[in-house]
């Protein structure tokens, strides 16, 4: 029993003070397994679980922690299966960062911010083919970045409808005279979609978007059509795109917001004027944009794919 | 104690980490304001401003600046950001054009919207600043205190 307190208190307190420095009560707590292990092997059996627990939980969070820091090799080698190498690397990396966010330097106001609970969760990593330059958002990046489609206060330019509709200019080649909105390419601008975003029903944002979306297309020599769910698959000549919209963005009042899906199945999207992106408000890559982290836009329109007539 | 100079080099070790790296170091931010994520605890809030930054053939979000407030909204350390002095306010109904008031107060912090635009400011006493405008016309200012 004395010895499971020990654990349990080695465990607590690696989580709530010792996070960052070297864990040397699990090193000691592991000699003290061993030692057991050789005169009664059911007990030790129980005292080795929970060891394992114990340094699963801390190399979580140490793994968490370089990857936040940048320092992957370190993460990486924190994914062996010999615990005791595991523990070395950890130590190093550790020395190497030269104590960044350890709590007893008082000068660090960031390691006031580190959240326990948040360490332990799995930092998600990008599959490797998402910085391939073979897929279509990276095509279409250097299109909607130059500057030549930007007046220069960055008042005008393609926005987030324009990549959705893959348009970095108007079709005849000239800049945008602004940013577009549902109305701009068929000529009928009219405040009622606005209206519609900050005081209609989901339904009534739905059908004057489309209705504006509608009459888009036509004049762009397109047709589009509402699709049920993020599963379907764009085909050859089809771009699949999402509507989303806020009642009252901060300091703008109501605005919409299109995401468009890349060949690669994930999403990608250009907010404002500002350079596409593959990432969410949170910085995660986007899976699914009904379930992504859309900010202020909190309601979802819908799907749909758009495609020459 | 606190010291500025410590606080200088830990900032510059993290400057241009991405923002997915940070929210798996810090957890989710008590609120996201476009380019800027905000977490609070007991007496001390901290805003991260993330710029997009080119890498391969994306961008993705990476810290820019950080500054943190105490509880009574004084600015207890900044890096990487300008702030927009406190008279502000006292001052803003004067600018008519987005131009002179850029000129006054410097670039802002971030641009945001899809239809409208506004320019997005941060204050030294906590206040996120919005410049709602129309080419070079300033419509409207408005102010958005988080904590």
């Amino acid at each position: 029993m004395v010895f499971e307190k020990f654990v349990e208190t080695a465990v607590k307190e690696s989580i709530k003070k010792e996070i960052f420095s070297p864990n040397e009560k699990l090193i000691d707590a592991e000699k003290r397994a061993s030692a057991i292990f050789s005169s009664d092997i059911a007990e030790a059996g129980s005292y080795v679980e929970q060891l394992e627990s114990a340094k699963q939980s801390e190399l979580k969070m140490a793994k968490a922690y370089f990857i936040g820091v940048g320092d992957i090799e370190t993460a990486a080698a924190l994914d062996g299966t010999d615990i005791l190498k595991k523990i070395e690397a950890l130590r190093e990396a550790r020395e190497k960062t030269g104590g960044l966010f350890n709590e007893t330097n008082s000068n660090n106001l960031f390691d006031k911010f580190i959240k326990t609970d948040s360490l332990y969760m799995e930092p998600s990593v990008e599959p490797d083919f998402i910085w391939s330059n073979k897929l279509d958002f990276f095509e279409a990046f250097e299109d909607f970045t130059k500057d030549q489609y930007y007046s220069v206060d960055r008042w005008s330019g393609p926005n987030c409808m324009a990549y959705a509709y893959g348009l970095p200019c108007n079709p005849d080649g000239t800049a945008f005279e602004c940013k577009p909105f549902p109305g701009y390419f068929s000529g009928t601008y009219s405040e009622e979609y606005r209206y519609s975003m900050e005081y209609g029903s989901p339904e009534e944002i739905k059908s004057t978007f489309e209705e504006y979306m509608k009459k888009d297309m036509e004049a762009l020599g397109k047709e589009f059509f509402e699709v049920s769910s993020n599963d379907y698959v764009p085909k050859d000549g089809e771009r699949m795109i999402a509507l989303v919209t806020a009642s009252d963005v901060a300091g703008l009042g109501p605005d919409f917001h299109y995401y468009v899906k890349d060949k690669n199945g994930f999403w990608s999207h250009k907010p404002g004027v500002t350079n596409p992106t593959i990432f969410d408000d949170m910085g995660s890559i986007i899976k699914d944009p009904l379930t992504c982290d859309r900010g202020y836009y909190d309601n979802f329109v819908g799907y749909y794919v758009i495609k020459e007539k | 104690m606190f010291e500025n100079e410590a606080m200088n080099e830990i900032f510059e070790k993290i400057k241009g980490e991405t923002k997915q790296n940070l929210i798996s170091v810090f957890g989710k931010p008590y609120c996201n304001l476009f380019s800027f994520s905000v977490y609070k605890n007991t007496d001390m809030y901290m805003v991260l401003l993330f710029e997009d930054t080119r890498k391969e053939n994306t961008t993705c979000p990476c810290l820019k600046s950080a500054v943190f407030f105490d509880e009574s909204r004084k600015c207890i350390w900044s890096g990487g950001i300008n702030l927009i002095p406190e008279y502000f306010s006292a001052k803003a109904e004067e600018f008519k054009k987005v131009s002179a008031l850029i000129a006054e107060f410097g670039e802002p912090h971030g641009i945001i919207g899809e239809s409208f635009s506004a320019l997005q400011y941060l204050s030294e006493d906590g206040n996120f600043i919005f410049v709602k405008y129309n080419d070079d016309d300033i419509l409207d200012i408005s102010y958005r205190n988080l904590f």
